[in-house]
C-alpha cells in the first residue's frame, strides 16, 4: 500500500444508527477507503473523508454541524464515481463500495447496506479502466531464501490464473517483471516483510498490499476441489501457497459471488524462454525504450489480432515463448497453413473482427456485473463461431476450427436478449446479485 | 434502462409476450376510446394523451368546451385547452401500468436467470474463448508473416542459429520500402560461438545484433521470422546488455548498473542461452573497458558456452579471435567516399579497423574547425603507434563486400551525387548494355547527354 494511505483511526463512538452501520462496515474493511452509499451519493467519513477530500479535491464538510466533535464527511454523486475510483486505485488504494441493498421506499427505518465489491489497483472490473489487450493481474508472492519462492497471478476479469516457483530472489524479481502485475500481495508477517524488502528495489512502483494470514489451502480446495489442491500442494508447494493467497485476497474483493476461476496453470520458468528484464526493455518487445509507448515495439508490428482475447494471448506468447520443439512446430504448422490459405485467413479474420471479448464478458457474468447489453454482445459473438469454424474448414486448417463450436448449446446463449438493448445500465437499478 | 426494460426478445417467454400484448392492447383500446369520444361529443380535435403526472387524460380545446359531456372530470387547465379524466381511462391506465410493471420485473428475472446460466457455463465458455483466442493469434501471426515476407524457421535442439537475409522486424517497417539491408548471421556453439561485431558508430551494429534475438523470440513464440531462411536451435534464455544504463533515478552510476547486469548474465547464462552485448565497458576508462570486455568474452567462451553477439567499437577485441577457437570477427561495413563516411550496413567477415568517429562527428554537424582539428590529432595519435595494443591493419571493406554491397554502392554514389538511387542503377545498366566499338561518335554523344540528364 502506498505510504500515504489513511491510517485507520481509533473507532469513534457512533451517535446514530447510520453511523453505527458505517463503523461496522469500516471495521470490516479497515485498509480500504469506504464509499458509503447514501441515496444518490457515496459518502466518506472520518479519516477517509479528510484524506479523500485532499487527493480528490472534494469539499470537506461535517455530518452533524454544530455538534461538538463533528464527523468529517465528503461525497461523490454515484453516477460520477468512476474517475474517482480510477484516481484512488492509481494512487495504490483499495476502495470498498458499500451499497444500499434494499429499496428505501420499501423499508421502514434504516436501509440494509453492505460492501458489494472492493476495487483495488489489481482487481478492476470497469471496462473503461482495463486495457483490452493486456491482462490486469493481481499477484501474490510467498516463500523465503531457503525454501524458494512462489508467485501466483490472477486476472479477475477473465479468470486467467497462473503460478510458478523461483529458486532465487533474482529469479522471483525477474518473473514479477515479466508478469507485470498491477498489485502485489504479501503476507503481513515477518516473511511478508522480508519479501517486500526483496521485491521493492526491483519493482518500486507496483502497489503493494499486506494481508493478514488465513487458510489459503482451503481457498484452493474450494476453487478446484480437494484432489487438485492436494496435488498442487505436493508437486509445487510454493506455487500452490501463492495461488491460495492470491485467490483468498481476490475472493474477498467480490463478496457473495464466485470468481470466474476454473483452473490454475502452474508453469516452470524453465519451460519458457526466459527473457530477462533488460532484454525485454532493450529489445523493445512491448514498449519502446525511449518513451515507453507501444508504438515502434515488436508487439505493435506483430499484433494483427482481431479480438482482445487474441491480443492478450499474443502478448503472452511473446513474453513467455516456448522451449518445446514439438509445441513450437505445431504452432508453425498452423501459421503455415493460414499463410498458405489466403481465403481462409481473410474469412476467419473478418469473422473474428465481429467477436467481442468473450473472456471478460463471461467474467462479468460470473461476477454478477454483466448488463443486458453485455449478454446480448456475448450472444452475438457466440453466434458467429460456426461461421469461424466454416472459414477454417475451407483451409487445410480444419482441426483449428474443429475444436470451436462443438458445444452447440453455448452458441445460442445470448439469443434471448434483444440486440437493440440500450448501451447504458444504471448500476443503481441493478438487480441484487445472485448470492 | 431497467425502468423501461425492453431488452428481452419477443418469443422468449410466452408470459412476457402476453404482458406485452396487454400493454399494447391497452394502448389500442385508448385509441378506440379516442375515436368513440370524438363521435359521441362531436369534437374533432379531442385527443387522449398521457403524461407522467396524472396518466391518461382527454384534452379538449377551448373552442369546444361547450360540447364536453357531464361525465368528464376536469383535471387541469392549460393555454387554449382543458384536460379531463374519466373513470374508464383510469381503469385502463391501471391495467397498462401494472402490466408494464410486471413486464419489467419479468424481463429482469429472465435477464438475471440468463446471467446465472452464463455464469454456470463459464468454465466451458472460457475454454471456448481460449480456443477462439488461439485461432485469432495464429491468424495474426500468419497475417504478419504474409504481409512482411517472413519465413517459417526450422526449429531443433541443435543449438545453431543460422539466418539468411535476416532483417529487424521493427526497423525495417520504419525504413523506406526495400531500404533495409538484410544480413546473414550464423552462430554455432561448436564453431562461431561468439561474434565480435565491430564497425563505426551508427553503422547498424545494434540493429543487427538485436534482430538475431528478435528472430529467436519470434520463432519460439510460434511465429515466422523476418528472414529469407532461418534455422533456430532452441534457446533457454535471452540476455541483453545494451547501451548506457538509464537507471540514474535509482542513484547508481551507469558503470555500476552495467557491471551488475553483466554479472547477472555471467551468473545465469547457460550453453543454450543467447547473449547480446552492446558496447560493454563503455562506462569507464578505455583501458578498464577493453580489459573488462575482453575478460567477459573470454569467460563466455571458456566457461559459459553461450552463443554471443558482442558489438564493440574497441578494435582491440579483434585480437580475441586469434587466441580463441570459437570467436569470430565480423564488421558492419562502412567506407569513405570523398571525405564522408558511407554506411553499407552489410555484415562482412573480419573486423573493422577504423571507427570513422571523426566522420560521424562531421555528419552530426560538429563545426568544420573542430572536425579538422580532431582529424589532425587522430593522425598524430595513430602515427605514434596508437593508444592501446597494436591492431592488424585490414582493408576497410573486405573483398567480398563488393558484390554483397552493390546496392549499397549505388546508394553511396547516389548520396554523393545527390540523385535518386534508381537513376544511378539505371545509368549503370545502360552503360553495361553498350558496346563502345559499335557506337558512332554522334550516338556516343547522344547517350552521354541522355545519361547526364538522368543524373541531374
Amino acid at each position: 500500500m502506498a505510504a500515504e494511505a489513511p491510517v485507520p483511526a481509533p473507532a469513534p463512538a457512533a451517535t446514530t444508527a447510520l453511523m453505527r452501520q458505517y463503523l461496522d462496515v469500516k471495521a470490516r474493511y479497515p485498509d480500504a477507503i469506504v464509499f458509503f452509499r447514501l441515496g444518490d451519493f457515496y459518502e466518506m467519513f472520518h479519516e477517509d473523508a479528510v484524506y479523500a477530500a485532499r487527493v480528490l479535491d472534494l469539499t470537506l464538510t461535517t455530518r452533524d454541524k454544530g455538534k461538538e466533535d463533528p464527523v468529517p464527511m465528503c461525497g461523490i454523486p454515484h453516477h460520477a464515481v468512476r474517475p474517482y475510483l480510477v484516481k484512488l486505485t492509481e494512487l495504490g488504494h483499495r476502495v470498498a463500495l458499500c451499497e444500499q441493498l434494499e429499496d428505501p421506499r420499501a423499508v421502514r427505518g434504516i436501509v440494509k447496506r453492505d460492501v458489494v465489491r472492493v476495487v483495488t489497483p489489481g482487481v478492476v472490473l470497469d471496462e473503461e479502466s482495463l486495457d483490452p489487450r493486456a491482462p490486469s493481474y493481481v499477484a501474490a508472492v510467498v516463500g523465503d531464501a531457503r525454501g524458494g519462492y512462489g508467485l501466483a497471478f490472477l486476472d479477475v476479469s477473465t479468470g486467467d490464473f497462473r503460478a510458478t516457483e523461483a529458486a532465487t530472489g533474482d529469479a522471483l524479481c525477474e518473473e514479477i517483471g515479466r508478469v507485470a502485475p498491477r498489485e502485489l500481495v504479501f503476507g503481513r508477517d515477518d516473511d511478508g516483510q522480508a519479501l517486500v524488502e526483496l521485491v521493492r528495489p526491483a519493482h518500486p512502483s507496483v502497489p503493494r498490499t499486506a494481508v493478514a494470514s488465513g487458510d489459503d489451502a482451503a481457498e484452493l480446495t474450494r476453487a478446484f476441489g480437494a484432489a487438485v489442491a492436494r496435488d498442487l500442494g505436493t508437486r509445487t508447494p510454493r506455487a500452490a501457497a501463492a495461488a491460495g493467497a492470491v485467490l483468498r485476497y481476490a475472493a474477498a474483493t467480490q463478496p457473495g459471488v464466485e470468481l470466474p476461476v476454473t483452473r490454475v496453470d502452474v508453469y516452470g520458468r524453465t519451460d519458457t524462454l526466459i527473457i530477462d528484464e533488460q532484454a525485454r526493455r532493450h529489445l523493445e518487445l512491448t514498449e519502446s525504450l525511449l518513451d515507453r509507448r507501444r508504438a515502434s515495439s515488436l508487439i505493435e508490428v506483430l499484433d494483427e489480432s482481431r479480438t482482445a482475447m487474441g491480443g492478450r494471448l499474443l502478448r503472452r506468447w511473446l513474453l513467455f515463448p516456448s522451449v518445446d520443439v514439438a509445441a513450437i512446430r505445431r504452432r508453425h504448422d498452423a501459421v503455415e497453413r493460414l499463410v498458405a490459405s489466403h481465403a481462409a485467413r481473410d474469412a476467419a479474420r473478418r469473422v473474428l473482427a465481429e467477436v467481442a471479448d468473450i473472456e471478460r464478458l463471461v467474467g462479468r457474468a460470473r461476477l454478477g456485473v454483466a448488463t443486458p447489453r453485455d449478454l446480448a454482445v456475448l450472444g452475438r459473438s457466440l453466434a458467429r463461431l460456426p461461421e469461424l469454424r466454416a472459414a477454417l474448414a475451407d483451409a487445410d486448417a480444419g482441426e483449428l476450427g474443429g475444436s470451436l463450436a462443438k458445444d452447440e448449446s453455448l452458441l445460442s446463449l445470448g439469443d434471448d436478449l434483444a440486440p437493440r438493448s440500450p448501451p447504458s445500465w444504471d448500476a443503481s437499478c441493478a438487480p441484487t446479485r445472485p448470492r | 434502462m431497467t425502468k423501461d426494460g425492453g431488452f428481452v426478445n419477443d418469443g422468449v417467454s410466452p408470459e412476457l409476450d402476453e404482458l406485452r400484448d396487454v400493454a399494447a392492447g391497452g394502448r389500442n383500446r385508448i385509441a378506440a376510446i379516442e375515436a368513440r369520444e370524438r363521435e359521441r361529443t362531436g369534437i374533432p380535435s379531442l385527443k387522449v394523451k398521457f403524461n407522467s403526472v396524472f396518466g391518461y387524460y382527454i384534452e379538449v380545446t377551448r373552442a369546444h368546451l361547450a360540447s364536453v359531456p357531464e361525465d368528464y372530470r376536469r383535471k387541469q387547465t392549460v393555454a387554449n385547452a382543458e384536460r379531463f379524466v374519466t373513470p374508464e381511462l383510469g381503469e385502463f391506465e391501471q391495467t397498462i401500468l401494472s402490466a408494464d410493471e410486471r413486464r419489467i420485473a419479468m424481463e429482469l428475472e429472465i435477464f438475471t436467470a440468463l446471467r446465472a446460466t452464463v455464469a454456470a457455463a463459464s468454465a466451458r465458455l472460457l475454454a471456448l474463448a481460449a480456443r477462439v483466442a488461439a485461432v485469432d493469434t495464429l491468424a495474426a501471426l500468419a497475417e504478419v508473416a504474409h504481409r512482411s515476407g517472413y519465413c517459417r524457421p526450422e526449429i531443433d535442439d541443435g543449438g545453431v542459429i543460422d539466418l539468411a537475409d535476416a532483417r529487424h522486424p521493427v526497423v525495417e517497417r520504419l525504413a523506406a520500402a526495400g531500404a533495409f539491408v538484410p544480413n546473414d548471421v550464423r552462430l554455432d556453439p561448436t564453431a562461431e560461438q561468439i561474434l565480435i561485431v565491430s564497425g563505426p558508430n551508427m553503422a547498424g551494429k545494434s540493429t543487427l545484433i538485436r534482430q538475431v534475438a528478435l528472430a529467436v523470440i519470434q520463432a519460439q513464440m510460434g511465429g515466422f521470422v523476418a528472414a529469407r531462411r532461418a534455422r533456430i536451435g532452441i534457446c533457454d534464455r535471452v540476455f541483453t546488455r545494451v547501451g548506457a544504463g538509464d537507471n540514474l533515478a535509482r542513484g547508481e552510476s551507469t558503470f555500476m548498473v552495467e557491471m551488475r547486469e553483466t554479472a547477472q548474465i555471467l551468473r545465469y547464462a547457460t550453453a543454450r542461452s543467447l547473449i547480446i552485448l552492446d558496447e560493454i565497458g563503455r562506462g569507464t576508462s578505455t583501458y578498464d573497458g577493453v580489459s573488462i570486455a575482453w575478460a567477459v568474452a573470454e569467460h563466455i567462451h571458456d566457461r559459459v558456452g553461450a552463443k554471443t553477439l558482442f558489438a564493440t567499437h574497441y578494435h582491440e577485441l579483434g585480437a580475441l579471435a586469434a587466441q580463441h577457437a570459437r570467436v569470430r570477427n565480423v564488421s558492419v561495413a562502412a567506407r569513405e567516399w570523398k571525405g564522408e563516411v558511407v554506411f553499407l550496413r552489410k555484415l562482412t567477415a573480419g573486423s573493422a579497423n577504423r571507427s570513422f568517429g571523426v566522420e560521424v562527428a562531421k555528419l552530426a554537424g560538429l563545426p568544420p574547425a573542430v572536425v579538422d582539428r580532431a582529424r589532425a590529432i587522430l593522425r598524430t595519435l595513430e602515427s605514434d603507434g596508437g593508444a592501446v595494443g597494436a591492431d592488424v591493419p585490414r582493408p576497410v571493406v573486405p573483398a567480398e563486400a563488393e558484390t554483397h554491397g552493390q546496392l549499397g554502392l549505388f546508394s553511396t554514389v547516389a548520396a554523393a551525387a545527390g540523385v535518386p538511387e534508381p537513376a544511378v542503377a539505371d545509368v549503370v545498366a545502360r552503360l553495361k548494355a553498350v558496346d563502345p566499338d559499335e557506337l558512332s561518335p554522334r550516338a556516343a554523344h547522344d547517350l552521354l547527354t541522355e545519361l547526364a540528364k538522368k543524373l541531374t
